[in-house]
């Protein structure tokens, strides 16, 4: 069996790379992969955990579950947002979005 | 029948679901009569519901639901600002003929998710009910799809709200890695203070919150998300969402208040002043009404997170007044811009110029609406903010004390300035002035509220 | 670490699979090619242009839409495997949660985003 500090690390490290490509890339569509992988970090380490308390706290696989179809909600809510950034500006390069500003 | 406990939020669902398949149904002309009155009857519903379970403590569905007195106050304070919502936008969403049923459905939706946020010491219903109200409220900052202005606005608010969900969960994970348990009350009563891993959970879950609250490390992204969105949206932002989260770290707080380091009360403490005085300052070179009250908003959650901080009785019970009364003033003062732009006259201070004198009413209100966000006497802002200095006063820290009224004469400045707008300067407005009976109505309710909780506090902590 | 060993054994024997059945049919098949035999057969297209094209708006919403209706299927394999314990009553709550995005899907529909325009 695989020890749990490997899968909190691997998880660990997901989170920041997603955490680094989600503030660090200019591209939208790259943010919201970004987002995703920290959200698949945020499952590995639920199941993680869950696998390691065993059957009688499958507490950790019910609440990947609801990560799941909450990350997919939030796709397509950010797609649709993007669809309409895109249809004004013509792109969605995020330093070029600058109306907002102090 | 645990059922009964969840009629509130069972409402809502079937109201969101009637009105979408309502507006397939009617024909186009009646469609947003027929969407904004389900939505009234969908709130009458909730609110009579939730203040049938006024005094109810129970725990359903294996712990994932919370029914007690103080997650009901905040459900009746939702079922009224949402009311009040619901008159605010209405025309709006008529001038710029918006999708009515959609608006009013998000709309609808986000409160559903408040509602659960507040009745839930669960995290993964908390997390749930937080992210439908995020999701729903990335869309309705996004609602004007034509104006780059607001879906900019949907789009910052998206890719920075994503990330802070994430975090929040990331924390989660380990507050349940550490525990096996999802559930508040356990989690805090297995644990001893200090561990590694707890420290490392409840700081994520806290910056979550934090970030979706707007406290000042984590405020950048308010000030855009709240100009660019509709105006009644920004109110709602204002008023509505920000308040959930405050309960859902009441909650947190309260429970973890034993088990969290002492260094992490600091960190709150850090937080609220730190959100006071940006919030302030900021606000004082802002010229566009919105963005200025984003950032006072930014302040009065660092006054609000003294409450937390300080953690008596006493700060809990004025921070359901300062809630309250804060809450009117700016459902009020946003009526007042919306009726403003609807008059085709922007969204700049400088469009209140001559408002005393066209619509003396909206001026009047207007008055009493800064007065009560400065906190000065007869009005129920000076109440909510005298409780909760004297609660820190009694507490003994008399600096934090003195800070917030510091602050308060801050505020003053920029406040003034709408005012002076309104009052002392005067300019052309172009004809035909038009009245707008729900707006007035909404104004008039605010200034009730207001004025009333400046004599008898005590009605807002029944 | 032995049961390791069958694992390794596995990828070999993949690995050599495929080099010697296509070898193997080598022996037995008759070769020779023409034109039509390199064209592609019945259900495929000549392709025309660059791969690398702008798709229309449609497909995102399109795909927005299996998306969301995809992922809902989630919810429907632990309750699948609990059902006899849930009883009638579980059976209703998912038919509840069905008719729900069957009304997100009838909306859809009537919205016309299902349609090609």
């Amino acid at each position: 069996m695989i020890p749990l500090s490997w899968l909190v690390t691997l998880a660990g490290l997901l989170f920041g790379i997603g955490l680094l490509g989600a503030l660090l890339s200019t591209n939208a569509v790259r943010m919201l992969i970004s987002i995703e992988l920290m959200l698949n970090a945020v499952n590995i380490n639920l199941v993680a955990f869950s696998r390691y308390y065993g059957a009688s706290q499958p507490h950790g696989e019910i609440a990947a579950i609801f990560a799941m179809v909450v990350g997919a909600a939030e796709a397509a809510v950010g797609l649709a947002i993007f669809v309409a950034v895109a249809r004004n500006s013509k792109l969605i390069d995020i330093d070029k979005i600058n109306l907002l500003k102090w | 029948m645990q059922y009964k406990l969840l009629l509130p939020e069972i409402t809502l669902a079937a109201g969101i679901l009637a009105i979408i398949c309502a507006d397939l149904v009617v024909a186009r002309e009646s469609r947003r009569q027929t969407a904004f009155g389900l939505g009234l009857l969908t709130l009458t519903i909730y609110l009579m519901a939730a203040a049938a379970l006024g005094g109810v403590t129970e725990h359903a569905f294996a712990g994932h639901l919370l029914v007690d007195p103080w997650g009901s106050f905040f459900k009746l304070f939702f079922g009224v600002t949402g009311l009040l919502l619901l008159f605010l936008s209405y025309s709006y969403v008529g001038q710029r003929s918006l999708a009515p049923a959609e608006f009013v459905a998000l709309l609808l939706g986000a409160y559903l998710g408040m509602s659960l946020m507040v009745s839930s010491e669960q995290l993964l219903t908390a997390y749930v009910g937080l992210e439908l109200v995020s999701l729903t409220s990335y869309l309705l900052a996004a609602f004007l799809r034509q104006d780059p202005l607001s879906t900019e606005a949907g789009l910052k608010y998206f890719i920075l709200g994503s990330v802070a969900s994430a975090t929040l969960l990331f924390g989660i994970s380990f507050l349940y890695g550490y525990t096996g348990s999802l559930e508040l009350a356990t989690i805090a009563g297995s644990l001893s203070t200090g561990e590694g891993m707890v420290v490392i959970g409840s700081l994520l879950f806290l910056c979550g919150l934090l970030f979706k609250l707007a406290a000042v490390p984590f405020h950048v992204w308010a000030p855009d998300a709240l100009q660019g969105a509709p105006t009644p949206i920004t109110a709602f932002f204002s008023v509505g969402s920000k308040v959930a989260v405050l309960v859902l770290a009441g909650r947190f707080i309260s429970h973890f208040s034993g088990v969290l380091a002492q260094e992490v009360h600091y960190y709150l403490l850090l937080v609220a002043i730190g959100s006071m005085t940006v919030g302030n300052l900021v606000a004082l070179r802002q010229t566009n009404l919105k963005r200025l009250m984003a950032y006072s908003s930014i302040a009065h959650i660092g006054y609000l997170l003294v409450a937390y901080f300080l953690g008596t009785p006493e700060a809990y019970a004025a921070l359901r007044v300062y809630v309250g009364v804060y809450a009117a003033a700016n459902l009020g003062i946003f009526a007042i811009i919306t009726w403003t732009e609807s008059q085709n006259r922007g969204i700049e201070i400088d469009s209140f110029r001559g408002l005393g004198r066209v619509q003396p009413l909206f001026g009047l209100a207007l008055g009493v609406f800064v007065f009560s966000l400065v906190g000065i006497p007869p009005t129920g802002g000076f109440m909510g903010k005298l409780l909760l200095f004297m609660a820190s006063v009694q507490e003994a820290h008399y600096i934090l004390a003195v800070i917030m009224v510091l602050n308060g004469v801050l505020s003053v400045v920029y406040y003034y300035r709408m005012l002076r707008s309104a009052f002392f300067e005067d300019s052309e407005w172009i004809a035909p002035i038009t009245k707008n009976a729900a707006l007035e109505a909404v104004v008039l309710v605010a200034v009730v509220v207001v004025m009333v909780t400046g004599v008898w506090p005590g009605w807002l902590q029944m | 670490m032995e049961t390791y060993f069958e694992v390794l054994f596995f990828i070999c024997a993949g690995l050599l699979f495929y080099p010697f059945t296509m070898q193997a049919a080598r022996l037995f098949r008759p070769s020779g090619s023409s034109a039509r035999k390199l064209a592609n057969y019945e259900c495929g297209v000549q392709p025309i242009g660059q791969a690398q094209v702008q798709f229309h708006p449609n497909y995102y919403l399109l795909a927005l839409l299996f998306v969301v209706l995809d992922v809902e299927a989630v919810f429907l394999f632990p309750w699948a495997v609990q059902l006899k314990e849930l009883g009638f009553f579980g059976l209703a709550e998912m038919f509840v949660f069905l008719g729900i995005i069957v009304v997100g899907l009838v909306y859809a529909w009537k919205k016309k985003v299902i349609q090609w325009q």
